[in-house]
């Protein structure tokens, strides 16, 4: 663990709500690990939990979890995608709480095969989103993200902080050593999220729609935390926004990857 | 499943020195939560190669059928199209259990690590462009790039002794509850199981074009996807083509995005 950087950190908070960040790496191992990030969200007593993550790093996210809810009032856990480092834990946090998990419908039966005991707490989001009501009466939405990277994939915005859980999109890649927490320099920012963004997400007309769609939202975003690296606030909101809806990306660059030439 | 309908293993290729065997599992008790998966097995002078190892949830089922046809010391390579848990979420069970190593797309490798080990010195990253592994008794494995179909780094595998194509997510049919079948008879009716899947999960038609057109240089006696049923000979005209004048995925975007 760099111990310049804190691993968890409260984004927002009121006398209602509150949105908290965790940001697992270590130093052993971290050429086998992408590093990443957790949120909890806790409203009226309930916990939120998105993107719990790895097998490898659950009794490290579990402490952290503790600190500020106990395990059995975690309500719902939202994995934006299928992928190891979002959610094969999930068989432990099943154990461990009485939450649900909610996963694209495309997952629905696959995340099973992490080895899950009891299915009927796996609950699907259809391809449009959803909508989930909080305690306080405020509203997560669950916004469709398909194809950004996973061909079911979800952000989610949280109404009442302002805080969007954007998963792969917006992630960044350091080299050891180099991470921070909330981006410095968009500029230099870039290098760390290219790579990564051009590679992984589908095409430039899948950006534009989700883009499109980030900007329509009914209430200001205020903050973009990934689900690996650093986070985006104030005018780093529109700058990456900005950026993402210019990417060449992915199926872009189909020839090239096919033939593993650069782009 | 209907009890006995549809075999566990089954030898789809034997010479003296070379065995390609399936493995099609499947839970008749929670067959409702669990899409079935097929494994396969390459067994060339007593070496192992074994294709997509599946969930973390039947491990124990797979293992004790592959320990029929080889000890498991005897694998030599994991090899995992790409990073979904159906496909890999025994790994850190598979790298306990043998000495063997995993082959798995570059962008995977910082991630399959998630499911639950340290030590991944025992993983090889394949290139975008893919990989050959020569076989001890002659013949190849080819890891192909089957990129976006569905995963971003994705690959399917040609065995040139078998000539057998191992698909991963291409080819996959998801049937309906006590329907299921080892291989495709009524073309017709297995596109039902299989367009919906398709048209859902694969990137786009540019990608399977590209993947269609590749696929087409190699001759091919058999098609085995990971789930469902086996494409003979037969039909493997019909399904490339059809695979071909597909719209899938991003070209469908509007309708999956709901505006």
């Amino acid at each position: 663990m760099n111990k310049n950087l804190d691993d968890d950190r409260l984004l927002y908070e009121d006398d209602e709500h509150q949105f908290i960040w965790f940001g697992w790496e270590e130093d052993e191992g971290s050429n086998s690990f992408v590093q990443t990030n957790q949120c909890l969200i806790i409203n009226g007593g309930q916990g939120y939990l998105f993107d719990p993550g790895g097998t490898y790093v659950f009794h490290h996210v579990l402490e952290q979890v503790t600190r500020y809810i106990h395990p059995r009032q975690l309500n719902t856990m939202i994995a934006t995608h299928q992928d190891p480092d979002v959610c094969s834990s999930a068989p432990y946090w099943m154990k461990a709480t009485d939450a649900k998990l909610l996963i694209s419908n495309l997952w629905l039966h696959f995340v099973s095969h992490f080895g899950l005991d009891e299915p009927e707490r796996v609950v699907p989001i259809p391809d449009r989103g959803a909508k989930l009501r909080l305690p306080s009466g405020d509203h997560l939405l669950i916004l469709p993200a398909h194809f950004l990277h996973s061909e079911g994939n979800f952000s989610i915005f949280d109404e009442r902080s302002g805080i969007l859980f954007t998963g792969d999109i917006g992630a960044s890649i350091y080299p050891a050593g180099g991470r921070e927490i909330f981006v410095e320099d968009f500029e230099a920012h870039k290098a760390f999220m290219a790579p990564f963004h051009k590679r992984y997400m589908h095409s430039n007309a899948v950006c534009r729609h989700w883009v499109a769609r980030i900007r329509a939202l009914p209430k200001e975003v205020k903050m973009i935390v990934p689900q690996h690296g650093a986070m985006f606030q104030g005018d780093q909101v529109e700058a990456f926004l900005a950026w993402f809806e210019e990417l060449q990306c992915g199926g872009d660059y189909l020839k090239a990857i096919y033939a593993d030439q650069p782009f | 499943m209907v009890e006995g309908s549809v075999e566990s293993s089954k030898v789809l290729y034997e010479d003296d020195d070379h065995q390609y065997v399936w493995f099609g599992w499947e839970d008749p008790d929670t067959e409702e939560s669990l899409v079935q998966s097929n494994q396969v097995l390459v067994v060339n002078q007593n070496q192992g190669y074994l294709f997509d190892p599946g969930g973390a949830f039947i491990f124990a089922e797979v293992a004790a059928e592959v320990n029929k046809y080889l000890p498991l010391d005897q694998i030599r390579y994991l090899i995992a199209t790409h990073q979904d848990p159906d496909v890999l979420s025994s790994v850190t069970l598979w790298l306990k259990a043998t000495n063997a190593r995993l082959l798995v797309s570059r962008l995977w490798v910082r991630f399959v690590s998630h499911f639950g080990f340290s030590d991944n010195s025992r993983l090889i990253a394949i290139e975008d462009r893919g990989k050959m592994i020569k076989l001890p008794a002659g013949g190849e494995i080819i890891m192909l790039p089957a990129h976006f179909l569905h995963s971003e780094g994705n690959f399917s595998f040609y065995d040139s002794r078998s000539k057998i194509l191992f698909s991963g997510d291409i080819g996959a049919a998801v049937f309906p509850k006590g329907e299921r079948y080892l291989m495709v008879e009524d073309w017709e009716k297995h596109l039902t199981y299989t367009e919906g899947f398709h048209k859902r999960y694969m990137g786009n038609n540019a990608a399977l074009r590209k993947w269609v057109s590749m696929i087409r240089q190699y001759p091919i006696e058999m098609i085995v996807p990971q789930h469902g049923a086996i494409i003979g000979k037969e039909h493997i005209p019909k399904f490339l083509d059809w695979l071909e004048n597909l719209q899938c995925g991003t070209d469908l975007l509007d309708e999956f995005y709901g505006f």
